[in-house]
């Protein structure tokens, strides 16, 4: 038998693929991590560039700080475009969509993965999320439940660096380990927010027939606070700094940019992780795309990876294969669908690619009374978390809405527009200009609902014709909402019409049939736009037939290869999906070391 | 009309912001912001615009010609950023190729008035510090 | 020689007007360096007054824990130039942009002690010296239990407060921890603990982090110390690219009077120094009894900074110099 080059090799360097190289590594295990995309970033004045090319960017765009190169190519949200029903496919992008309606959500290809444009949103999953299908008879159970969850979810809040509150997360049956205290205090509640909960906390909104008491919630947040002195039994918790500058992003600046790039790296990126797994035998090869999964004769196990190196501008290497004892790919829900797909593995259950889930982001807006200083602060430092569960989720979609400090930013291209409209539409200038803007922006208030999905195996990634750079075959998309989804927007749509009422603010929310992510019900629109969540195309579950990956996201078909990542998750529920992905890697990594046996002597 | 042109920018730019002139030399972007304007619309008409009286901005915004240069100097103060000219203006005046729209630089991004007009501060530049969105707002 | 509780009260007033007195030349320098260039000389400037703060925070703790009555605001904070608090005034210490001049100052300030130099409790050569004798004082007269009077809510407390790579608050209640305390200060600054200036010791030895005088040193001479490098040796690292002309070219010793009275630039350096006085406002409130408030100074210090980068932006006539933070104490 030939000795493998490592213990393990890993495709992805994001939150997943870092996590499990960093674990593995700590573990004394050889590991090999394959990065599609560049290194950017990895030292303080690639980072600081980013930052700058950000700055300079004429839309600021969550990928707009980052490169972008032909070979390793990621979809941008400035690709979504409206569909024609029955049209051709839009292929503008780096994504063949033929819709019905279009995928908005982007990622990105690169060290750290898409957790260095993220907001650093970390809320758990709640119970009720990991029994969708014995509770409400849809969407189906998930193999785990949150019990079995919940230690790592603890793990993960200690990886990604998690502010937040016990007291405040104790809601719609949460629970957490006696004594436990999230690693930092919670975030500071902008002032907007405690406008908020003065307005608001405890007035019913009056829902599917019920009227359900509002909580204006602090939202646990990876970004780096007042460490709390009562985490780990006592023994407190560090920050973690920046990559290439550990001094700077030990707290939060309010540098109000989080998406797409904290100045400080006061939020968490994967270049944290990535960091810390190098004080271990991890090898890093960013601009190394994973080309193949190479399987045994028997199909049984995975021999290699093959993957291409590119040097953007030069013609791309020839394909080198790595061999390993264990293969762990941690793409993400569209990497890992399309790799195997492209490699014919891992399919016995014809699930991959399919179930393709997203967060479809349904944003209200509508203008104070009153200043609440929009613009300053995280982009969220709270959330309506009320209406994520609860018995109309047999008929509607469950939704969070993230209350936004950014004033109408995406919704209304704010303040830029302002200003636009300030002097070219309303003639304005000097201080009648300076005052007309100073009387509206900071009270701009907008709501972000999250709308639930569920599995659908016609929402789906398959392999498109057209090619990348280097000659792959690119993600050709699938994609509808369904009637369950589009209830729970309007679900949303009325608890916003309510909340802007009780705060005395006059709506200003608009959606048109020009957008591209209109939708109807009843005679309704709606508008959605993409989380950037990508779930549900490699579900885990507990029969091979149906899933394809077991409960430790390891392949039904292929004995050492694992599939981590979001797309590991039979349902998206309402949580944004880091914290849980996170999680849920490190139990994969638990699973790889048992598999690996003894460390070798 | 007294001053360099820098100077006279500055005075008509002030006017035209409703800032102080010193707030805009403190940006560190006259300079940069002149020398766009003076590429994107010629010599010529920019020597015209800063000819005119800056204490009258109303007769400036309503002159076919100078009014659309004064309202796009107004929006590089404000957002640091060139929106290109009116079709009908660069029919009649000639169109520069530094005439395209854009962000004119990271530091003129970082300048934009529009931030200290809402009495909060450019994303991604001159943080506040901790817990400063916590606290009630000066605007 | 320090001989009585109040004495030693005294001294570590001293100690707190000292350290302040290093803040504001040291932020003109960082804050004429610009947005986008010279960031790696800015980030070693930024951490020397991060630690500078927590030297100022340690030494208040220390004063309060001695029942004294810590005093930051316009009767102790000094008008540039001026020589450090009670030294020997071999040197000035001037407000001025990032040049060779003013990091030979720096250099000057972080001096470390020479081999065998005597404690100073007054007219010291280096600080190193003035909190030799100041610790000599605390192990000696803090060994009497009775003189830690101080309440401890009056103690910044670690984890309230970052300091960047500096480390953290000690809360101080009694000799020992009074002396942790004053090590950490002087071991960052000056470096005194075995790190004698002897020529041919080992610079960066086991530590982790330069002392500020060799921070200094690399920003002067434009290179890194590596291991194994030592005073005689210089640096021998990787280059520093130092971009002179990117520095705002700020007049030295900026004066709220360089402006005529009614002047726009008047009333922006009057500004300025009205954050300033809200930040020493806030400092002194933080060490007698509200140490929360110093999240409240950070902010200061940022829209301080603001301000201050403004006016070094604003020309002042022909000769290129522009205006700057005047860092006027407060009436």
């Amino acid at each position: 038998m030939t000795v493998a080059d490592y213990d393990v090799v890993v495709m992805g360097a994001g939150p997943a693929g870092a996590l499990v190289a960093a674990e593995l590594g700590a573990a004394g295990r050889s590991v090999l991590v394959l990065e599609a995309g560049p290194a950017a970033g990895r030292t303080w004045a690639d980072y600081q560039a980013n930052v700058d090319h950000y700055l300079a960017a004429a839309v600021k765009v969550p990928n707009s700080p980052y490169a972008t190169s032909g070979d390793a190519p990621y979809p941008s949200v400035l690709d979504v475009v409206p569909l024609t029903p029955g049209g051709p496919p839009s292929d503008g992008g780096y994504f063949v969509q033929e819709g019905p309606l279009p995928f908005a959500s982007d990622y990105l290809r690169s060290a750290g993965g898409t957790t260095m444009h993220w907001l650093g949103t970390c809320l758990r999953m709640l119970p009720a999320d990991f029994e969708m299908g014995a509770r409400y008879g849809v969407g189906g159970d998930w193999p785990l439940g949150y019990d079995e969850l919940e230690p790592y979810y603890e793990r993960a809040e200690r990886e990604l660096g998690v502010a937040a509150e016990v007291a405040d997360q104790e809601y719609l049956g949460l629970r957490f380990r006696d004594g436990y205290v999230y690693p930092m205090h919670r975030i500071p509640p902008s002032y907007g927010d405690r406008r908020f909960a003065e307005l608001l906390d405890g007035v019913p909104v009056h829902l599917d027939g019920a009227d359900v008491p509002i909580v204006v919630s602090n939202t646990p947040q990876a970004r780096n606070g007042v460490p709390n002195p009562a985490y780990d039994g006592g023994r407190g918790f560090e920050p973690v700094g920046a990559v290439g500058n550990p001094h700077s992003g030990l707290r939060c600046e309010g540098n109000s940019s989080c998406i797409p790039i904290c100045p400080a790296q006061a939020k968490y990126n994967a270049l944290k992780t990535l960091h810390r797994a190098q004080r271990g035998p991890v090898e890093v090869r960013t601009q190394a795309v994973v080309s193949r999964v190479v399987l045994s004769p028997d199909r049984r196990s995975v021999r290699a990876l093959e993957y291409i190196p590119y040097d953007d501008g030069s013609p791309p290497g020839a394909p080198e294969r790595v061999t390993a004892e264990l293969f762990v790919l941690a793409g993400n829900a569209i990497e890992n669908a399309k790799l195997l797909l492209m490699s014919g593995a891992a399919n016995g259950s014809d699930q991959v690619g399919r179930n393709l889930m997203d967060h479809p982001f349904m944003m209200c807006w509508a203008l104070m009374p009153e200043s609440i200083g929009a613009f300053r602060g995280p982009s969220s430092t709270a959330g309506l978390e009320m209406l994520r569960d609860g018995p109309f989720r047999r008929r509607r979609a469950a939704f969070r809405a993230e209350i936004a400090n950014w004033g109408w930013d995406f919704a209304a291209f704010a303040p830029y527009a302002d200003v636009e409209e300030g002097v070219h539409a309303r003639g304005l200038s000097g201080e009648a200009l300076r005052s007309w803007l100073a009387r509206r922006i900071p009270r701009q208030i907008r709501l972000g609902f999250l709308l639930e999905q569920l599995p659908l195996r016609s929402n789906r990634v398959t392999l498109d014709r057209r090619t990348d750079g280097l000659g792959l075959p690119r993600p050709h998309i699938a994609y509808d909402l369904d009637t369950y989804t589009r209830r729970g927007m309007a679900a949303a749509r009325e608890c916003a019409t309510q909340v802007f009422s009780l705060l005395g603010a006059s709506d200003a929310t608009a959606y048109g049939p020009t957008d591209a992510g209109y939708v109807t019900l009843d005679g309704n629109g709606y508008t959605y736009h993409g989380s950037g969540h990508l779930v549900g195309t490699h579900r885990m579950g507990d029969d091979p037939a149906t899933s394809v990956v077991d409960d430790r996201q390891r392949s039904w078909d292929h004995e050492n290869l694992y599939v981590v990542g979001a797309g590991s998750s039979p349902t998206i529920a309402t949580s944004n999906p880091t914290l849980t992905l996170t999680a849920l890697a490190l139990r994969a990594a638990d699973g790889m070391l048992a598999d690996l046996g003894e460390e070798r002597p | 009309m007294t001053g360099t042109p820098l100077e006279r920018f500055v005075a008509l730019s002030a006017a035209l912001t409703g800032f102080r002139a010193v707030e805009l030399w403190g940006t560190g972007q006259a300079e940069p912001h002149l020398r766009l304007v003076l590429s994107a619309c010629g010599e010529e008409h920019v020597a015209e615009l800063l000819a005119a009286d800056p204490e009258d901005t109303g007769a400036i915004l309503a002159d076919p010609g100078l009014g659309p240069i004064a309202r796009n100097v107004i929006v590089l103060w404000y957002l640091g950023q060139w929106d290109q000219m009116p079709r009908h203006w660069r029919d009649r005046h000639g169109a520069s190729p530094a005439d395209s729209a854009g962000v004119a630089s990271a530091a003129a991004f970082r300048a934009g008035l529009v931030w200290r007009a809402i009495g909060a501060h450019p994303t991604g530049a001159n943080p506040p510090g901790f817990g400063s969105w916590a606290t009630p707002p000066a605007v | 020689m320090i001989d009585t509780p109040k004495a030693l009260r005294e001294h570590l007033q001293t100690a707190i007007e000292i350290e302040w007195s290093t803040i504001p030349p040291y932020l003109c320098a960082l804050w004429s360096l610009g947005d986008e260039h010279n960031r790696e000389a800015a980030a070693c400037i930024r951490d020397v007054v991060m630690e500078e703060m927590l030297h100022l925070t340690l030494a208040a703790n220390v004063l309060n824990a001695l029942g004294g009555d810590p005093r930051i605001d316009g009767s102790t904070v000094p008008r540039y130039p001026a020589s450090l608090p009670h030294s020997d005034r071999s040197f000035t210490v001037s407000l001025q942009r990032f040049c060779p001049e003013a990091l030979e100052t720096f250099r000057c300030i972080e001096r470390p002690a020479l081999i065998g130099a005597p404690p100073q409790d007054d007219h010291y050569a280096t600080i190193a010296q003035f909190y030799e004798a100041v610790m000599e004082a605390v192990d000696r007269i803090g060994a009497d239990p009775g003189v830690w009077t101080g309440h401890e809510s009056r103690q910044v407390a670690p984890n309230t407060q970052y300091y960047g790579g500096g480390g953290d608050a000690v809360v101080v209640r009694g000799r020992e921890s009074a002396l942790e305390a004053l090590t950490l200060i002087v071991d960052e600054g000056e470096g005194f603990d075995g790190s004698v200036f002897d020529g041919d010791h080992e610079i960066l030895g086991e530590a982790e982090e330069l002392a500020h005088y060799f921070r200094f040193d690399e920003l002067a001479r434009g290179r890194r110390y590596v291991r194994g490098d030592t005073p005689s040796s210089g640096p021998s690292g990787p280059p520093i690219m130092v971009d002179y002309d990117a520095v705002l070219p700020m007049r030295p010793d900026p004066r709220v009077d360089d402006h005529p009275r009614g002047s726009e630039l008047r009333a922006m350096a009057e500004e300025c120094d009205a954050t300033y006085a809200r930040l020493l406002a806030g400092l002194q409130a933080a060490f007698t009894g509200a140490p929360g408030g110093l999240e409240a100074s950070v902010r200061d210090m940022w829209a301080l900074e603001y301000q201050a980068v403004a006016l070094m932006h604003v020309p002042l006539g022909d000769d290129g110099e522009t205006a700057g933070p005047p860092f006027t104490p407060p009436a």
